[in-house]
């Protein structure tokens, strides 16, 4: 029915990847496209999905499977959408790739542990190092090794940088840091935009210690120290010091539902806390979890995981925002500053370590969408659907879920402009 | 348990409550941010986020009666710092204008000051009392230097007749301290009987208790703790320190006239002499601090907080107290008789204005103030809670590996 039109998905997470593989499924051609050098985007980084606590590299890997046998998909990564014109039913669209840097067919990072230069490794959110050129993780699609560009040529003024680049000719794998990007031209008939969302940043938040105190850290944060292939292992220990942790809190609405930075909820961090204390009860059956909010919102079918969740004693449920955060410069453990509501007093308690709940920033309110006529809420959350279809949390937040079935929707009208109805 | 009555919300109340000030009450979904932004609030029960959830719920005997609103100084560090924009600074202030309107005695003076179709009367009055003085005291004026008070009729040797003027303004002041003690003290019985906020059962008595509050109130030790708005805190610590100077200035002043017979250092004399140095001193301080929170509130409303009518009424008149008392003294310096007179006359309708209206504006926020702190400190209510330790400790053997 399609035919020989084409969909540009935009967005290689969960809800680009969906819309793409339902698209070409159906029988349109596809072309995703990927900023970062793999797909999966943040769905790749979690440890787990609530409320089946399964993780989500099974999910991702069906995918992959079927994006692999799929002629009609063309995935492009390290790549941006720099410009769109025309109208529904016939769009050209720009598209620049970044160079990979480096090429090499083995799959793994075994073979450029020797790499002089290290850079904070973004898959984990900085919480670890990792080499210049690496794969960014066990799972990557594609699984192809990438270079990061910047850091080599600073270290190229190194003595082993010669002997490095040798010993990785000898391996067959081929370092080109002068590759330039490259620029493509794409006619398609419709767009999926579905560029989803980063964390909000939670050093905005001045009275809660982020970036100043080792152990306050963030939700996503978390699902990387919790990962068996996050930066410990999967070991839920205090980055100041690399001790277990016993005690933890999870600072519900960090910066959202607050007019002075997210003013929205974003639906799941909630849930999102529910789920991580069960990742510290699992490691640490003698820890305890507490978790302070203004209200718990489990909405749905979701309310059954919190009935389960909230069993346990040894996670603790406090209605009261935590406003402030300090440390204890001694011993390091961070002391949380609230009203408990339901006793009418404050609160000054001293954890191992705390997580803020930082909500969901659509991408589209940083990186507008390069095209005239779309039209976005107050928060940057994409509300236009003629022609170019936003898909998942670039509409408004959503768990994993909601996302998969919002994305199956987007592919549809996607479907359907090629078709010019 | 299903025609249980858990509570029956004032409707009207919390309507009254938004047209005082409090517009934003609706917004507060009960974080509680307010309350540990709050530098002033003690650990038990703090406030203003259960003044928030009354001021919702129309709980009207329980806001009113609720000493905590006075311990707020409103210094918007909760305003500034709420997530939804509440304002819950302004809801305090809103309850602090009703519970002042609310004790008013007579009640209708109450209404006089707090509503701004009564402006013209609210000034009338003063003015028609200074020109009824005037009118017995005769509108002509001696010749020479400017001399106020009049000893003697005839012939007459001043501009106003000292008895007429003593008279009127010692009754407007008794009145004033009259209706005062007498709102204060009901609003002292209901804070024994009808007071929201639990308290222990050691209680000091009243005497050490205001004696306590005094001390914190003279150096304004509490308001300085205030962040988002800490220039008020100067500003009225200058208008505070600069009103007592004035009150002591005239209270010598009236001792050595009426009691010891001394007459005043000449007012067109030398302005060395102490006690000139003293009420001007004061007198400057005075107008700078409330020229500082009267521009304040015009140029940066979001930080000093929305104001009411009932905010302006009060920082008119003792700012025209202020302004035209310095304006008369200057005018005398620079030779102008015929002016100053006239300002001194107009002075003399703001200083009744003040006296008379004590009870009733927000120049009544020092009675209660000081009656609330003083429960406070009577109550036990600045209550400091411990840090509380970790729930579970770590074995031993963890705990010393590092």
């Amino acid at each position: 029915m399609a035919g020989e039109k084409t969909v540009l998905v935009v967005g290689g997470g969960i809800s680009g990847i969906t819309a793409a593989v339902e698209a070409a499924e159906a029988g349109c051609k596809v072309i995703l496209v990927e900023k970062l050098p793999y797909l999966g985007g943040r769905v790749a980084r979690m440890n787990k999905y609530f409320p089946k606590l399964c993780p989500p590299t099974c999910g991702l890997e069906i995918n992959f499977k079927r994006i692999k046998r799929n002629p009609d998909i063309t995935v492009y990564t390290l790549a941006n959408v720099e410009n769109i014109s025309g109208a529904p039913g016939a769009y050209t669209a720009t598209i620049k790739i970044t160079p990979r840097y480096v090429e090499d067919h083995s799959g793994t990072s075994k073979c450029v542990e020797d790499c002089p230069a290290s850079i904070p490794n973004e898959f984990n959110y900085g919480m670890d190092m990792t080499k210049a050129i690496y794969l960014p993780y066990e799972m990557a699609y594609p699984m192809n090794l990438v270079a990061d560009a910047d850091a080599l040529r600073k270290a190229k003024v190194s003595q082993d940088f010669g002997a490095f680049v040798e010993s990785l000719q000898a391996k067959g794998i081929r370092l080109d840091l002068d590759a330039k990007p490259e620029s493509l031209t794409v006619q398609v008939s419709s767009i999926v935009w579905a560029t989803g969302w980063v964390p909000y940043d939670a050093t905005k938040l001045d009275t809660l210690g982020f970036g100043k105190y080792p152990n306050v850290i963030t939700n996503v944060m978390m699902e990387r120290l919790a990962s068996p292939n996050g930066p410990t292992g999967g070991q839920i220990v205090r980055p100041s010091d690399g001790k277990k942790v016993y005690n933890l809190a999870f600072v519900q609405c960090a910066g959202s539902r607050d007019e002075n930075h997210l003013p929205y909820c974003s639906s799941i961090c909630c849930l999102a806390s529910l789920k991580q204390a069960t990742y510290l009860r699992d490691y640490n059956p003698d820890a305890e979890a507490h978790i302070f909010y203004i209200d718990l919102r489990a909405y749905g079918r979701f309310e059954y995981f919190f009935d389960r969740v909230r069993n346990d004693d040894k996670i603790r449920l406090t209605k009261g925002k935590i406003v402030n955060i300090y440390e204890d410069p001694v011993t390091r453990d961070v002391i949380v500053e609230g009203e408990d509501i339901l006793s009418g007093s404050r609160i000054r308690s001293t954890f191992d370590m705390v997580v803020l709940a930082t909500g969901m920033q659509p991408t589209t309110s940083l990186e507008k969408v390069p095209a005239q006529g779309i039209q976005y809420d107050d928060y940057g959350f994409v509300i236009s659907d003629t022609g170019i279809h936003a898909a998942g949390v670039t509409k408004r937040p959503m768990d994993v879920g909601t996302c998969l079935q919002d994305s199956t929707g987007a592919a549809l009208k996607a479907l359907q402009d090629t078709v010019g109805r | 348990m299903a025609r249980d009555i858990v509570t029956e919300p004032d409707l009207q109340f919390t309507k009254d409550l938004i047209a005082a000030g409090g517009d934003d009450l609706k917004k507060c979904y009960q974080c509680a941010t307010c309350s540990v932004a709050c530098k002033l609030a003690p650990d038990n029960n703090p406030f203003p986020r259960k003044e928030m959830v009354w001021a919702q719920w129309g709980q009207k005997d329980k806001l009113l009666n609720d000493p905590d609103i006075w311990l707020c100084h409103q210094c918007n560090d909760c305003s500034t710092m709420c997530p939804r924009g509440a304002n819950p600074g302004d809801v305090l202030k809103a309850a602090r204008k009703m519970v002042i309107q609310n004790n008013s005695w007579p009640s209708f003076f109450g209404k006089l000051v707090g509503e701004s179709s009564m402006f013209v009367l609210a000034l009338g009055i003063p003015a028609i009392v200074v020109l009824f003085i005037l009118l017995i005291s005769g509108f002509d004026v001696p010749a020479g230097p400017v001399k106020y008070s009049a000893h003697h009729l005839s012939p007459k040797d001043g501009f106003i007749w000292l008895p007429v003027l003593q008279v009127i303004f010692t009754v407007a002041l008794l009145f004033a301290v009259v209706s005062l003690v007498m709102s204060l003290k009901s609003y002292w019985n209901n804070l024994e009987t009808n007071n929201p906020i639990p308290v222990g059962k050691a209680r000091k008595g009243f005497i050490p208790s205001l004696l306590e509050a005094l001390s914190e109130i003279l150096p304004h030790s509490s308001f300085k703790e205030c962040e988002a708005n800490n220039i008020r805190y100067s500003a009225h610590l200058l208008a505070f320190w600069g009103m007592i100077g004035l009150l002591i200035t005239t209270a010598i002043v009236a001792f050595n006239v009426d009691i010891l017979g001394l007459l005043p250092p000449s007012q067109n004399g030398p302005g060395t002499v102490p006690i000139k140095i003293l009420g001007n001193v004061s007198a400057i301080a005075f107008v700078v601090g409330l020229g500082i929170m009267f521009l304040r509130r015009l140029q940066v409303p979001a930080q000093a907080g929305g104001s009411s009518y009932f905010d302006w009424f009060f920082l008119l008149i003792i700012c025209a107290t202020g302004v035209t008392g310095l304006l008369t003294e200057l005018i005398r310096w620079g030779g102008g008789v015929g002016a100053a007179y006239v300002l001194y006359a107009i002075h003399l309708v703001f200083v009744l204005s003040l006296l008379l209206y004590l009870p009733f504006s927000k120049f009544a926020h020092l009675g209660y103030r000081t009656v609330a702190i003083a429960w406070a400190k009577s109550s036990g209510r600045n209550i400091m809670l411990p840090t509380k330790g970790k729930c579970v400790s770590a074995p031993p053997a963890e705990a010393t590996q590092s």
